[in-house]
């Protein structure tokens, strides 16, 4: 009894953030109605929220990440490879689609399986053994493309990231269902209950009988599987291989995760905050845009926004 | 037993990579005349082919980072394979390194060419060698980037300026508007000295048509993948964009698919001869779409390879620092232009001879293997 209530009060101790982050988002879907006027439609936010779609679902694997205490910084390469490869697999034909999706899933699977063995195993830090796969996984990508990756995605990858139900992007509506998902499993499961043990205290978790190794492995491979789909959804909005596609986002996923609430320490967090933070960076980015900023301004201002947002989480935060 | 899995696995990182890098290939010579010669030349030598020398040629490029890159290296290649007094050629990428491209020189000025043809990374740094070179008596051809203020002691210099790529885009736009209306422009990266350059073009151009308005300027790194959220979120800035101005490579292809989804009335835009954005303006252009593909040459390094053997032969009465002008694809022309048969990263100012063109690009290949097979990012 008393055990689930300390586990309930690290699960609700998020709870007032993604409110708080909310009321930012507010507020400032109110400044670009006001600073850019006509801009704000709909339809617009319907973009907006596809382009986040991406970020958000691969911030939901960082979340996993973050809670067990660790971090990820290969999200960026796996959308990278998957976009190579799944382009590579399936040659613009649905006819390669399983062989193509089979690929993706055997790289999503093996680049999680790779971190979290030299992560538990080898007992390197995460920060240091994501960023080795990082690199390998890039140099892969340029040896296999020589360096000017071409060719274009199957017509079903390709309405994957553009094609919409009831107006509503296909990428929106996967995001919003895995994050739904993952907030189910957190919140009513013992799986849910083990990751934030193993992050609040790896220690205190083992000497309950939790297998850790298990929770933390699967926190990476799921991570790594959520940056899969994140980069079928980017082949298919972009229609096209490169070698860019991977961009920022490793530290705009942890920035989302951040903004969202989370702890990066662990233990702590929830998955509405995240879904939040990704949609604020791409909202911020878009506003910035739309306001003609240039790029020197946009980086400084980008920089002390998301400086501010994090620094009024953490007052509101219950300590 | 931890240690002894990481032990392990460090070995097997080292020997694969000690392994990798013994793998580099030697480099190796091409003796081509006789293979080339079976195809069409490219340009045609005027002469009669009777008692015609042959030369040695080297080529010191800066790197094959990209599609442009890479045709650039092919197209001078199926010059020189193409050319029956090329005897041999050696092809030498530096890497953006400079230490490298010295050392390439002085190791093909130690292989004795006739003729040295340069991409300088710095004109500075390689100011000594290309000197050493010249004075060896080897005819110095230099592309792309001018080595005048620097040395003399060059033969020939062939340059397409990234100022006048700009111009002579928004000089379109402008005349193709009226000389009215409101321009959004897509910036190549930022502090990179040819997107500076572009834009400083471009600015010019449009600073002679009071009409024109530049309503906004965003950097999307010449890459389709930036270019696209940026487009999407300046289409739900202004509602009245008369004009899309590109610092080129792969932009104006995400524009173009934005405006689609859009769905409003087309407009004019800008870009550059690459195969993909020229499939979608011709998809396009019966529904109203109106463009200009400006181009940064492909085939500078080859037109600097027969200008030097005009040099070798005697017959050259050009000027010594030239000034290429930018070519242009227009709406009438682009479906001559166009290659649906091949893929996207082939651009199509070319000025290679179909065969070349279609062993390189046609079925899905994208250049990058080479006209040798091996690929064009390994010194041959």
């Amino acid at each position: 009894m008393s055990h689930n209530s300390l586990l309930n009060r690290s699960r609700g101790a998020a709870s007032l953030q993604p409110l708080v982050l909310l009321a930012i988002i507010v507020v400032m879907i109110a400044a670009q109605a006001i600073l850019v006027p006509g801009s704000l439609t709909v339809e617009q936010l319907l973009i907006i929220s596809r382009q986040a779609s991406a970020l958000g679902i691969i911030t939901l694997g960082q979340a996993a990440v973050i809670l067990v205490g660790g971090i990820d910084l290969s999200v960026g390469a796996t959308v990278m490879m998957v976009n190579i490869f799944c382009i590579s697999a399936m040659q613009g034909s649905d006819a390669n689609g399983p062989v193509g999706l089979l690929v993706c899933l055997l790289i999503g699977l093996g680049i999680g399986a790779v971190n979290a063995f030299g992560v538990l195993f080898l007992k390197i830090a995460p920060f240091v053994m994501t960023l080795c796969t990082t690199t390998i996984c890039e140099g892969i990508c340029y040896v296999y493309t020589q360096g000017s990756p071409t060719g274009s995605a199957a017509p079903f990858i390709r309405a994957l990231g553009t094609g919409r139900l009831f107006g509503i992007p296909y990428s929106t509506l996967i995001w919003l269902a895995l994050a739904a998902a993952m907030w189910a499993v957190l919140r009513f499961t013992a799986l849910g209950r083990r990751l934030y043990a193993v992050g609040g205290s790896p220690r205190a978790a083992r000497l309950s009988g939790i297998a850790n190794v298990r929770v933390v492995a699967g926190a990476y491979i799921f991570c790594a599987l959520m940056s899969t789909v994140a980069g079928l959804i980017l082949t298919g909005y972009h229609n096209i291989a490169s070698l860019t596609l991977a961009g920022d986002y490793s530290m705009n996923s942890l920035a989302a995760a951040l903004i969202g609430g989370n702890a990066i320490e662990g233990g702590r967090g929830g998955v509405w905050g995240v879904v939040l933070g990704s949609f604020f960076m791409m909202l911020l980015m878009a506003i910035l845009t739309m306001m003609g900023i240039s790029q020197v301004g946009k980086l400084i201002i980008q920089g002390c926004i998301i400086l501010a947002v994090v620094a009024a989480q953490q007052l509101w935060k219950k300590d | 037993m931890k240690k002894w899995i990481a032990l392990l696995l460090s070995c097997t990182m080292l020997l694969t990579m000690v392994a990798g890098c013994g793998g580099t290939p030697a480099e190796s010579q091409n003796p081509t005349g006789e293979t080339g010669a079976a195809g069409e030349t490219a340009s045609q030598p005027s002469e009669p082919a009777a008692e015609k020398e042959t030369y040695t040629v080297g080529f010191s490029n800066v790197w094959v980072g990209n599609t442009w890159g890479v045709q650039c290296v092919n197209e001078l290649e199926a010059f020189l394979q193409n050319n029956d007094q090329i005897s041999e050629y050696y092809i030498y990428n530096a890497d953006n390194d400079v230490n490298k491209q010295i050392s390439d020189i002085e190791d093909l000025i130690a292989k004795g060419v006739d003729m040295l043809i340069l991409q300088p990374i710095s004109a500075e740094s390689v100011a000594a060698v290309v000197e050493e070179a010249y004075d060896a008596g080897i005819v110095v051809v230099d592309c792309t980037s001018p080595l005048s203020d620097v040395t003399d002691k060059y033969n020939v210099s062939v340059v397409a300026r990234d100022y006048d790529f700009g111009y002579v885009g928004a000089k379109w736009l402008c005349e193709e508007l009226g000389g009215e209306g409101n321009i959004v422009c897509l910036d190549g990266m930022a502090g990179l000295s040819s997107a500076v350059l572009r834009m400083e073009g471009a600015m010019d151009a449009f600073a002679e048509y009071p009409g024109i308005n530049v309503i906004a300027s965003e950097y999307a790194n010449w890459d389709y993948a930036t270019a696209k959220p940026v487009m999407e979120n300046l289409l739900a800035a202004y509602d009245d964009i008369d004009g899309i101005w590109s610092s080129g490579g792969d932009m104006t292809r995400a524009a173009i698919e934005v405006w689609a989804d859009s769905g409003r009335e087309w407009i004019p835009m800008m870009g550059e001869d690459c195969n993909g954005f020229l499939k979608l303006w011709s998809e396009y252009k019966d529904d109203g779409l109106s463009c200009i593909a400006t181009s940064l040459p492909t085939w500078l390094f080859a037109y600097g390879a027969e200008l030097g053997l005009e040099i070798l032969n005697g017959t050259y009465e050009g000027e010594k620092d030239i000034i290429v002008e930018i070519p242009t694809i227009t709406n009438d022309q682009v479906d001559d232009y166009v290659r649906w048969d091949l893929s996207d990263s082939f651009w199509c100012g070319t000025r290679m001879s179909e065969e070349d063109i279609v062993a390189l690009y046609g079925n899905g290949n994208d250049g990058s293997q080479g006209l040798t097979g091996e690929g064009v990012a390994t010194d041959h």
